[in-house]
């Protein structure tokens, strides 16, 4: 082969090489341009739907009802997505926590059987001590039978008195990370219940002292009796009987009036016949603490946990919402 | 009388213009493949370069997008104000992944890149160098976490959001 046989092949290689690399490039600019595409288009989706789900958590915190939180306050039907989303409201927070169960309750078997224990009370105060209090109602499978359909969750705030006092002292620790305000804060507690007092909301800001703890520790009613399950408001009251004539028959009573009108709290008291300081009324109110906000576009829906802080002034103030969790589901 | 000596030599002339010629082509050869040599390698270099970068975007892609899921994992329960992550040097352990207090996620160089791990989620970047980590905080608590990482020569920096969040402090306190 002469010179010039020689050059049109080294030539012709390297225009090869170049072209391969070349085919390469485009391929590898065309493959990240396309994956770039996907990145923003489903950030831009999940940001727009995001935006769409506070735009409605502000609509929600602006119209809740002055008195009391129902499936039949007119707010609900008000609400919708600007571009036909799907919403889907619910109450978290009507339920019992494991979080904060005291083993008393617990030694009520209709209710025991309600929540479908499966467990001593005392190695459910064990397991808290050593794993931990969670948002998420899986912590506890080893406890309950969550096979069905429970009412357990694990949205809501400690109630200075029904919460177990093990768990309160959890949450003080986890709130200011004082181990010793914490063990001090258990010790009041204690003695308040050696006493058999009944903190109530307007002493409360006296007895927890620290105003980091509030509202993650109150004094309000956890469960909802208009969202309650029926079940567990009557088993509720046949346990909390004290001074309650025909106790079920009265909480039934309660829970027909729901399907009527929203019930408020003073209907609670008058209803049941207690007077303001009786312990169901630590269980039992109208309000909702907990709200899970489900907004679905396309096969992708937005979910908004909404924490409502228990006010200290009038409750007919505009309800404040505070998002606690947001989490996209496909 | 002596013959002439005959040679079968060729003439001057036709030797001359040969030789000339392949010097010619010898020198445009030389020319041209010098400047198709200079002129492609500058070319690969650029090809290589633009290789390089466009695989350090699409791993700076790869790693924003398993932050972001990585993050979404962390759900601290509303009470959880004392929350702390652990540190060692640029890599960070944050709890409650799953809501589970003692469950992590971990953001951390190993000696071929960066990793992020959580329950049921691993990734692994080679190549890809863990600048920094640390939780930002939105309205006083930790919201999520700010991660910088280098890739390709160039530096990148990812602010994704926890799934759940502690309660913020109401105002006073």
């Amino acid at each position: 082969m002469d010179e010039r046989g020689e050059a049109g092949v080294a030539f012709l290689a390297v225009a090869v090489f170049i072209a391969a690399l070349g085919m390469a490039l485009a391929l590898q600019l065309g493959a990240l341009a396309r994956y770039e595409g996907r990145s923003e288009a489903a950030y831009e989706e999940r940001s727009s739907l995001e935006r769409e789900a506070r735009r409605i958590a502000a609509l929600m915190a602006e119209g809740l009802g002055a008195e009391a939180d129902s499936p039949l306050d007119p707010l609900w039907s008000g609400l919708s997505g600007e571009a036909g989303e799907a919403l889907r409201i619910r109450d978290l927070s009507s339920v019992l926590n494991p979080n904060f169960l005291a083993p008393d309750l617990l030694e009520s078997e209709a209710i025991a059987e309600i929540v479908g224990l499966r467990a001593s009370a005392g190695d459910l105060q064990r397991y808290r001590e050593e794993r931990g209090l969670s948002c998420r109602l899986e912590h506890y499978a080893p406890f309950f039978d969550l096979a069905e359909r429970r009412p357990l969750g694990c949205y809501g705030w400690a109630n200075i008195n029904t919460a177990d006092e093990l768990a309160l002292r959890l949450v003080y620790r986890s709130a200011t990370g004082s181990e010793e305000g914490a063990r001090l804060f258990r010790e009041k507690v204690q003695s308040l219940r050696r006493l058999r007092r009944v903190v109530r909301r307007e002493e409360l800001a006296e007895v927890i002292g620290s105003t980091a703890l509030f509202p993650l520790v109150c004094a309000e009613p956890s469960l909802n009796v208009n969202y309650v399950d029926r079940g567990l408001a009557l088993a509720l009251a046949a346990f909390l009987a004290r001074g309650i004539e025909d106790p079920e028959r009265r909480c039934a009573e309660l829970l027909d009036l729901r399907s009527r009108r929203p019930v408020r709290e003073e209907d609670i008291a008058r209803i049941l016949g207690v007077d303001p300081g009786h312990p169901i009324l630590q269980f039992l109110g109208s309000r909702t603490w907990f709200w899970e906000l489900r907004v679905e576009r396309s096969g992708l829906t937005c979910v908004l946990v909404l924490a409502r802080r228990p006010g200290a002034g009038p409750m007919d103030r505009a309800a404040r919402l505070d998002i606690v969790e947001t989490r996209f589901e496909r | 009388m002596p013959r002439r000596r005959v040679t079968a030599r060729p003439s001057l002339g036709h030797e001359g213009s040969g030789l000339l010629e392949a010097l010619v082509a010898l020198a445009l050869v030389a020319a041209l493949g010098s400047a198709l040599s200079l002129g492609a390698s500058g070319g690969i270099r650029s090809a290589l370069a633009a290789l390089t970068a466009i695989r350090a975007s699409a791993a700076a892609l790869r790693v924003d997008d398993s932050l972001r899921r990585a993050a979404s994992l962390v759900a601290m329960p509303v009470w959880e104000r004392a929350f702390s992550p652990d540190r060692d040097g640029s890599s960070l352990r944050l709890p409650y992944a799953a809501g589970e207090r003692d469950a992590m996620v971990d953001i951390s160089s190993s000696s071929g890149g960066m990793v992020i791990e959580a329950p049921g989620f691993r990734a692994e970047f080679p190549g890809v160098v863990l600048l920094g980590a640390e939780p930002f905080l939105g309205e006083g608590r930790a919201a999520g976490i700010a991660v910088e990482y280098r890739t390709g020569g160039r530096s990148y920096r990812t602010a994704a959001r926890f799934g759940g969040v502690s309660l913020p402090a109401a105002e006073g306190e």
